[in-house]
């Protein structure tokens, strides 16, 4: 410990120092002849893992192998960690429109699927708002698929409920009983005749198990009624 | 604040208010400074710096769970980030006295036995003896000079995250530059190159 009594301080040494550390901490080489500065940017430079090498002298080859094995695994391994830990954070409430979308995906495909539904869903009813029918018929097409993954039993019902909706006001819209009624453009392909029979749409008795029966395949059941909810346990 | 202080400030605020992508932009930019500053605080352990990075991954998902509290005050979001990294750095001191295992000998010092033809070997054993220079500063001023060259921030921001003012800040890094000065040439020369 070397402590001593602080001497006066020159307000002229003291900008030139405050300068001087700017400098440092922007990265500039210390001038010449500043020892104690060669010394800092020296340090810096260490710090940031950049060009001087942590090598064990004598030995370069070893040290940069040491480094390549160690190191940069480390430095990936941190950013990883980092990205992730901020990244899982931001999983937990991306979007499908969200730069995290693909991330959150990947991390918890159950509440992918859910939110992918619930996006596509909304899209469908602004289609159908604005007279876009066939991209709301698809959109819808869309969303089914991705309901009849969905394997939390109340989020399937609320999203088979949805769907349901969706698909009655695209009925309603498109044969003119909706607002803003126009001949519909949908192509005549959404039925498929050689795909599975259709399995009748239930309005949910209640017993939670919902899934398998309202997913169904594009555009046989223009309209489905609108199950009632029977309370569940 | 300057206008790159202002302009991350405005960054945080966006990242507390929810917005991924501005806190993912936040992270990269705030996440150099946090490397050298755990670096340079807590030093290399048996020549690498392999602990100090683990604990600035610990500070920048610190940072991360924090963000929703953030709320600009006018301040810069960098008195937010080092308040943080100063407390899990003095953590992580804690923590390293608690199961010390004798670090230092175990620091591959051969490196000083060979004369200079090896830039990068130098370069690296200069390093070293600075920080162990910044070992002979009192605790605020040692912070001081980190914050100010290996981090980069402004007298100002310094001020904010150790809660001084500017000018005390200047007083303070003007002393410790002048303690450095008188004790390099003693440890440059300490072993002949």
């Amino acid at each position: 410990m070397t402590t001593s009594a602080p001497e006066p301080v020159d307000l002229a040494v003291v900008t030139a120092d405050d300068a001087l550390l700017d400098a440092l901490g922007r990265g500039a080489p210390a001038p010449g002849g500043d020892r104690t500065a060669a010394l800092l940017v020296a340090w810096r430079a260490d710090l940031s893992g950049g060009a001087p090498d942590r090598a064990v002298a004598g030995d370069p080859g070893r040290a940069r192998r040491h480094r390549l094995r160690w190191v940069r695994p480390g430095i990936a391994a941190a950013v990883l960690v980092v990205l992730f830990g901020g990244l899982v954070a931001g999983t937990v409430t991306a979007t499908p429109h969200s730069p995290l979308w693909p991330l959150a995906a990947a991390v918890n495909p159950g509440r992918a699927d859910i939110l992918t539904a619930d996006s596509k869903l909304a899209e469908a009813r602004r289609a159908i708002g604005t007279g876009r029918y066939a991209d709301a018929r698809r959109l819808i097409d869309e969303a089914a698929a991705v309901v009849a993954r969905v394997r939390d039993p109340q989020q399937a019902k609320r999203l088979a409920i949805e769907l349901a909706d969706a698909r009655r006001r695209l009925s309603e819209a498109g044969s003119g009983t909706g607002p803003g009624a126009r001949p519909t453009p949908t192509p005549p392909a959404a039925p498929q005749p050689s795909g599975p029979p259709a399995p009748t749409p239930r309005p949910s008795p209640g017993n939670g198990v919902p899934v398998p029966g309202v997913s169904l395949p594009s555009g046989i059941l223009p309209t489905l009624p609108l199950p009632s909810l029977p309370s569940l346990p | 604040m300057t206008a790159p202080e202002a302009a991350e400030a405005e960054l945080a605020r966006r990242a507390a208010d929810g917005d991924e992508a501005a806190a993912a932009a936040l992270m990269a930019l705030v996440r150099p400074g946090v490397v050298r500053y755990c670096r340079a605080s807590l030093g290399p352990v048996a020549g690498a710096y392999t602990t100090a990075d683990d604990v600035s991954q610990e500070v920048c998902i610190a940072i991360l769970r924090a963000l929703p509290r953030y709320r600009d005050l006018g301040r810069p979001f960098s008195g937010f980030v080092y308040t943080i990294a100063a407390r899990r750095v003095a953590d992580a001191q804690r923590a390293a006295t608690r199961t010390r295992t004798a670090p230092a000998s175990t620091l591959p010092e051969r490196a000083d036995g060979a004369p200079g033809p090896e830039q990068r070997a130098v370069a690296a054993d200069l390093a070293r003896r600075m920080s162990r220079l910044l070992g002979y500063l009192p605790d605020t001023q040692r912070e001081i000079i980190v914050l100010r060259v290996a981090v980069g921030l402004s007298a100002d921001e310094v001020g904010t995250v150790l809660g001084m003012s500017a000018a005390a800040v200047r007083v303070a890094q003007s002393r410790a530059l002048a303690k450095l000065r008188k004790l390099a040439p003693a440890l440059l020369d300490e072993v002949p190159a």
